[in-house]
């Protein structure tokens, strides 16, 4: 097998199958590329290199069996250190946990890329508790941007968007509470999903804000996006958010196109805080896609700062009993946030509870109307590390809140999201969201699928594309 | 940077104490500009009427 870069998860999974590469192979040369840009990117918190090997070695025994190839056979993975994985202790960023006891098994999610045939090369850097935009850790580094070095990754999945980008593995897992797939798939130029809100299990992840978190996929094309999405599916009973509902398979329709589909792009608050490499992606999204119209979603301002006081309740309560005994052991950028997250009065909290089920009508109101709805992933494109500050429509703004700007309403009510990234000429990625109506993640993976055919949307940046 | 006002302070020396929490005066200053913050997305928020039949968003499933 070809061992440069980039290589996709279809590759893997053909070149195993044909015979091409054993997937020891194909693992060891993940391993090796991992090994040698991981000190520079710093994506990875711990790499699980004899897991990948054995894994590895027990598929090649299985093809010697002549048993059938998963689907995911011989694809490396890797995960962000909020997913338990067995024997490793399940940081979610924090330092804080870093004493807790190794996971005794395996999250549902990984177990599931286990079983199609995944090989787990390690866990990803984050946000601390999964409360910034950023990947700026203080306790365990910064993650570094692969298309500019002195570039955050976003967050708070920034290990995984880098990773992804670096062609390190084709395919990662993370997690969306504000937009934390979608922020790095944007700033790093990957492909993402945040699926419907109780679409795949949380079991066996670190959580961050119950109301909110999302799990999902980041990868390097629309096609690899669809092939680990489908891997993740199916019910989980032991997790009582997991809403119970039969696998959808989307790589079958991926390329069934887009007839008849009514398509919008979202304007109004979607344009107020987008700059203007955001504003180009949108729209020239909705041109290629064939957008014919333009909508504005009423009470987005409002959504957001629901969403924004939601998050900081639900975090701080969470995190109480250690902020009263253990507040040295917090990460400062976010200790502070989540104290006063604690203090929240509940009048506010159900008021924001409440605008987000008025909020959710009106959102299904525009999906009666609307099968797809587009609007940029983030305000701007990658920030400096450390910037504190970004400019959007001649406001300065505090970055590491405001990232998250664009995103935010959409989770807020746990629409279905795929970001595709799209190159604005000269500049960083900068990605769409591509939003459908609960439970059609279809639909927003066709859209992917759509404007990665026209050549705009691609995690290939202009001087690597032939 | 807006000041957090008599009112916001009173109400975190207050909470600080309900919840058993125990703050050097750095830090109480840090998070009553975060409270503030929180004070302005709350204020956003009324702003939107609200129907008395506009529940609560689920967070649980029984």
């Amino acid at each position: 097998m070809n061992n440069t870069y980039p290589f996709s998860a279809q590759d893997c999974t053909a070149a195993f199958k044909r015979g091409e590469a054993s997937a020891r192979e194909i693992a060891q040369a993940s391993l090796e590329r991992i090994a040698r840009l991981n000190p520079d990117l710093n994506a990875y918190t711990a790499i699980t290199r004899q897991r990948a090997l054995e894994e590895a070695d027990a598929l090649d025994h299985e093809r010697l069996q002549k048993n059938p190839t998963p689907a995911l056979a011989a694809v490396p993975y890797a995960v962000k250190n909020l997913f338990d994985v067995a024997g490793l202790t399940t940081l979610a960023g924090a330092r804080l946990h870093a004493g807790n006891p190794p996971a005794s098994a395996d999250a549902t999610l990984v177990d599931r890329l286990r079983s199609a045939g995944g090989l787990l090369t390690g866990t990803l850097n984050m946000d601390a508790y999964a409360y910034g935009f950023t990947t700026e850790n203080t306790h365990y580094g910064a993650t570094r941007n692969p298309r500019d070095p002195t570039c955050s990754a976003g967050g708070s999945s920034g290990g995984t968007g880098a990773a992804v980008a670096a062609g390190l593995v084709p395919i990662g897992l993370a997690s969306d509470t504000n937009g934390s797939i979608r922020v790095p798939a944007s700033l790093c130029g990957v492909f993402g999903l945040k699926p419907t809100f109780g679409r795949l299990s949380r079991r066996g992840t670190h959580p961050f804000v119950a109301s909110l978190d999302h799990l999902g996929p980041l990868a390097t094309s629309s096609t690899d996006l669809a092939l680990a999405y489908d891997a993740l599916q199916g019910w989980d009973p032991r997790d009582p958010a997991c809403v119970h509902r039969l696998p959808a398979p989307c790589l079958p329709s991926l390329g069934v196109g887009l007839a008849g589909l009514r398509i919008a792009r979202l304007t109004g608050y979607f344009d107020q805080y987008a700059g203007a490499e955001a504003r180009w992606a949108a729209e020239t999204a909705a041109r290629a896609l064939g957008a014919t119209e333009e909508v504005e979603l009423e009470g987005v301002a409002e959504a957001r700062a629901a969403a924004y006081l939601i998050t900081a309740t639900e975090s701080g309560a969470l995190y109480l009993d250690a902020l009263r005994q253990r507040s040295e052991a917090f990460e400062p950028l976010s200790r502070e946030r989540l104290t006063a997250g604690a203090l929240v009065p509940a009048a506010w909290y159900q008021r924001a509870q409440r605008l987000r089920e008025w909020y959710r009508r009106r959102a299904a109101e525009l999906l009666d109307r609307y099968d797809l709805l587009i609007a940029p992933a983030t305000p701007v494109t990658a920030p400096l590390l450390g910037q504190e500050t970004i400019r959007v429509r001649g406001r300065e703004l505090p970055t590491r809140p405001n990232l998250g700007l664009l995103t935010q309403p959409i989770s807020f009510i746990g629409l279905p999201v795929a970001v595709a990234p799209l190159w604005p000429e000269g500049s960083m990625p900068m990605g769409v969201q591509l939003i459908a109506a609960p439970w059609r993640e279809d639909l927003c993976l066709r859209a992917a699928w759509a404007l990665e055919q026209t050549g705009l949307a691609t995690s290939l940046p202009p001087e690597e594309r032939t | 940077m807006k000041k957090t006002g008599p009112e916001l302070n009173a109400y975190l020396e207050a909470a600080l104490a309900l919840h058993g929490l125990e703050l050097d005066e750095p830090r109480k200053r840090e998070v009553a500009k975060q409270l503030s913050v929180l004070r302005e997305m709350a204020r956003l928020i009324e702003t939107r009427p609200l129907d008395v039949d506009v529940e609560p968003a689920n967070v649980f499933w029984p």
